[in-house]
């Protein structure tokens, strides 16, 4: 076989092993169709959030278990500081709340959890959304400090067109 | 642009299988075959442009979560829109032929591959006759078959959690025209879970007009964060050595390596939620979730992840056997423990509804 009708041959061959894949014409679940096995600490604190927010709402004696006595909250918008009765009474006007995106960083006693949390609150079923940062000291199961950030209302539109998604 | 045209990879068209493998154990012969040594995709045409899958976007439905109190804990059967045709009422695998893919240019050493390719073997192959496949029989009639292991030595990087490119690496690794319409493709990495806040996840995807139902898998060796705590693994970050491989009937301490024991249970979270709730592509377009979830977004996995069933005839909480062996898997959700049956506590011990079969 003459150098050239080798050089050929190859070649012809080779089409034939990549025809598969070149006609692998590959297309991605939308986003949102992807389901995550969280860590350990995102579980655990996930779960910790929801019962301090239920604890807060069920609560009638004023013992709020999960929050530490010097409990505050701080903000960028109006006065920077809210009392912990200040933020409580916000809480229970909530009529529901969803959790999202919720990380976990552990440095020494404290764990630092950041999530998007979403509410709904007053007859109007009013919407808002915040970026929460709440640093959790590890040795007292209690919640010592929260950091809020309103979000947008694009973000908020944003967050409502997954919610279609699934 | 929703669709990518693989390049022309000569040197994929022309790759080896390396060798084929098989070892009996337990009174059962089984495989690991086809192992195949895959040259990397060029990376100047590797990129997929489509969809930007970040990890607040393919993180929030996972996340989303509201109080127990308000809303039921029951999972409910989905079927998408009312629009889209259907063939079935709910979207549930009832047949599921699992094809494990390991990535990466470590599975070639000896010490990270240690036991993994071995152990997630012998438990994928006898799945079925356990009595961890009863744990969804509420949802489907399960009938699930061990095709064979894939091993791709090419290089993994740091993008190579990007769901596109595990769908990307099914695609590659298994070859459109032999993907299963039943088919489940587990892909374990080598790549460290860093500063991500999952272990592991599945999705779905189509590749050359087929319905792909696929899971990644990051290397959990010496991660606590994904550390099921095996009894029959030495801790994470321990030094202590594990007993030499798998051995038959030794229900003692240090049987499996900890990185083996970690994937052994997020692989079960995995498969169970692929079965319950597979991602539904209509021909109109789009991808919906299609089978059991509950209000909140939480699949049977989620419902019980890092929790444990309590002691049985085995010899620590939640110890499941296959094949065998012991592992300590997480529960799946059940709805009718939840409503009566008998389960055991979720994370945070307000429901009962976990179960690991029996």
């Amino acid at each position: 076989m003459c150098k050239k009708s080798i050089h050929n041959y190859l070649f012809t061959i080779t089409l034939l092993l990549s025809a598969p894949a070149m006609s692998q014409d590959i297309v991605l679940a939308p986003p949102g169709l992807s389901a995550q096995t969280v860590t350990r600490d995102v579980a655990e604190y996930t779960s910790r959030e929801q019962d301090l927010m239920a604890s807060v709402k069920a609560e009638e004696n004023g013992q709020y278990t999960l929050l530490a006595d010097e409990f505050e909250v701080w903000s960028g918008q109006g006065s920077d500081w809210q009392s912990k009765s200040e933020w409580l009474q916000i809480i229970k006007q909530q009529r529901n709340f969803t959790i999202r995106n919720l990380s976990v960083r552990l440095l020494d006693d404290f764990a630092v959890v950041s999530f998007l949390l979403e509410t709904v609150q007053g007859r109007h079923n009013k919407r808002s959304a915040q970026f929460i940062v709440d640093l959790w000291r590890k040795s007292t199961n209690k919640l010592t400090v929260r950091y809020v950030s309103d979000l947008t209302p694009s973000t908020l539109s944003f967050l409502s067109r997954q919610d279609r998604k699934i | 642009m929703r669709k990518f045209l693989l390049p022309l990879l000569i040197a994929q068209a022309l790759a080896v299988n390396a060798f084929a493998e098989g070892r009996e154990q337990n009174n059962e012969v089984y495989s690991i075959s086809e192992v195949e040594d895959l040259a990397p995709a060029p990376t100047s045409n590797a990129t997929i442009t489509s969809y930007q899958w970040t990890k607040d976007v393919h993180s929030s439905r996972k996340a989303s979560k509201g109080t127990a109190s308000i809303i039921s804990p029951l999972m409910v059967p989905h079927t998408g829109p009312t629009t889209i045709p259907r063939t079935s009422a709910i979207n549930v695998m009832s047949t599921v032929n699992t094809t494990p893919i390991f990535w990466g240019s470590s599975w070639t050493n000896s010490t990270f591959a240690s036991d993994k390719i071995v152990g997630l073997t012998v438990w994928y192959n006898n799945l079925h006759s356990s009595p961890y496949i009863s744990a969804v029989s509420e949802y489907t009639t399960l009938n699930h078959l061990f095709i064979m292991s894939k091993i791709d030595t090419s290089a993994t990087n740091v993008n190579s959690s990007n769901p596109g490119n595990v769908l990307a690496e099914v695609c590659k690794v298994v070859g459109t025209a032999n993907l299963n319409a039943n088919g489940y493709y587990p892909v374990y990495t080598d790549v460290a879970r860093g500063t991500a806040n999952y272990c592991a996840y599945h999705s779905a995807g189509t590749c050359g007009g087929k319905l792909v139902q696929f899971a990644f898998f990051f290397s959990l060796d010496n991660d606590p964060g994904c550390d099921p705590v095996s009894p029959y693994a030495p801790p994470a970050g321990s030094a202590v050595a594990q007993k030499p491989g798998l051995v038959a009937g030794v229900s003692s301490a240090y049987q499996q390596s900890q990185g083996l024991a970690a994937l052994a249970n997020v692989s079960a979270h995995e498969l169970m939620e692929t079965v319950t709730d597979p991602a539904y592509f209509p021909p109109t377009g789009g991808g919906y979730w299609g089978g059991w979830y509950d209000l909140t977004g939480a699949e049977n996995g989620d419902k019980c992840a890092w929790t444990f069933g309590p002691s049985n005839t085995r010899l620590s909480a939640g110890t499941v056997l296959i094949g065998g062996f012991d592992w300590k898997l997480q529960g799946e959700w059940s709805n009718k423990a939840q409503n009566g049956t008998g389960g055991y506590p979720t994370q945070g011990g307000l429901l009962k509804g976990c179960v690991t079969g029996s």
